[in-house]
């Protein structure tokens, strides 16, 4: 079955369809899911939300020049850039609520950096190692970013990540370039402490 | 090949991504250079780190979370038309009921003093009252 006649089943709301569509881009939208996310559960959750995205606006969908996969691929890209916003926000109202607490009167009292100890060593290296990557991707400007992981998580083609960021292979050539001499910089100055 | 240029092309040279002539004369310098080796040893553990991320799988039970949901969830999402509709339904039968027992009544007692313009006053009081029921219903959560 090819792209547009699987677009054809899935506009007549054929659940078959929608199998072969998961069968077929599951696993390629997870490896992009898995570069922004760095979590396995938050991963799965992107692509599912990503095919029932698909299942609701497939009547609507009308592809001339771009494919089904394009599309797939867009919204995951954007649904994972939403995401990494949202937990970003989550974790700073995490970290205020780490330093504050409510007194008995009510009153809401910060404490001092020094008396929550976050110890490094509770981590694991790997643990620790990883956060540091996410952290460092996460760091990029979006257009490296999302160019470093189309490119290096989904071993794609810089055609065909430029097809997806509407630019040129060239650019996304500059992008990833970019992309990975930031990373190195990041990584190596995060691990030198 | 200075600590800088080799340190500046790590990434490139973990990547295997650079002219042999470049590759080799970096792999030369790490042999020598006890930092710029520890720096190499550190990118690559993380970009292992990465490797090892690609290797992970989507969920295999993906397509049964998804058919779960696809099947509780109605193909199109309730609108408000769709919610007001047999409220909006109702309220016409009720109107309808009460025009119906008014004009019955008119019938049924063809000696009252109403005349026909009368019940037609009559009857409009019950227009203002359902229009502004369903314009508040609009609004309903
Ligand atoms: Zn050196």
């Amino acid at each position: 079955m090819d792209e547009n006649e699987l677009l054809n089943r899935l506009k007549q709301r054929d659940p078959k369809a929608l199998q072969t569509a998961v069968e077929k881009y599951s696993n390629l939208l997870y490896k992009v899911a898995i570069g922004f996310m760095h979590d396995k559960q938050a991963a799965d959750d992107i692509v599912q939300d990503v095919f029932i995205k698909l299942w609701q606006a497939a009547p609507k969908l009308n592809f001339d020049k771009n494919k089904l996969s394009t599309w797939l691929y867009r919204v995951t890209v954007n649904h994972c850039l939403n995401q990494v916003k949202r937990d970003k926000f989550k974790a700073l109202f995490q970290d205020i609520s780490k330093f504050t607490r409510k007194t008995d009167n009510g009153a809401i009292e910060i404490e001092i950096e020094d008396t929550i100890n976050l110890n490094p060593h509770q981590y694991t290296e790997n643990k620790e190692l990883g956060q540091i990557i996410e952290n460092a991707i996460n760091n990029l400007p979006k257009k490296q970013r999302i160019a470093f992981i189309l490119t290096k998580y989904r071993d794609m083609s810089a055609k065909q990540a430029a097809e997806i960021m509407k630019t040129s292979p060239a650019n996304v050539d500059v992008l990833v370039f970019r992309a990975k001499k930031n990373l190195q910089k990041f990584i190596l100055k995060q691990l030198k402490s | 090949m200075t600590c800088k240029s080799v340190q500046n092309n790590l990434i490139f040279y973990i990547e295997k991504s650079l002219p042999d002539k470049q590759l080799s004369e970096i792999e030369q310098h790490l042999k020598h250079c006890k930092v710029c080796a520890e720096k190499y040893q550190k990118l690559l553990a993380a970009y292992q780190f990465i490797e090892s991320e690609k290797q992970s799988n989507v969920n295999p039970y993906l397509w049964t979370r998804i058919q779960a949901k696809i099947q509780h969830k109605p193909a199109t999402q309730k609108t408000w038309q769709t919610v007001l509709q047999p409220v909006i339904l109702t309220l016409i039968v009720i109107i309808g009921l009460f025009l119906g027992i008014k004009l019955g009544q008119l019938y049924t007692h063809p000696h009252t003093s109403y005349n026909y313009a009368q019940s037609l006053n009559d009857t409009t009081i019950f227009y203002p009252v359902a229009d502004n029921e369903s314009e508040y219903l609009l609004f309903e959560p």
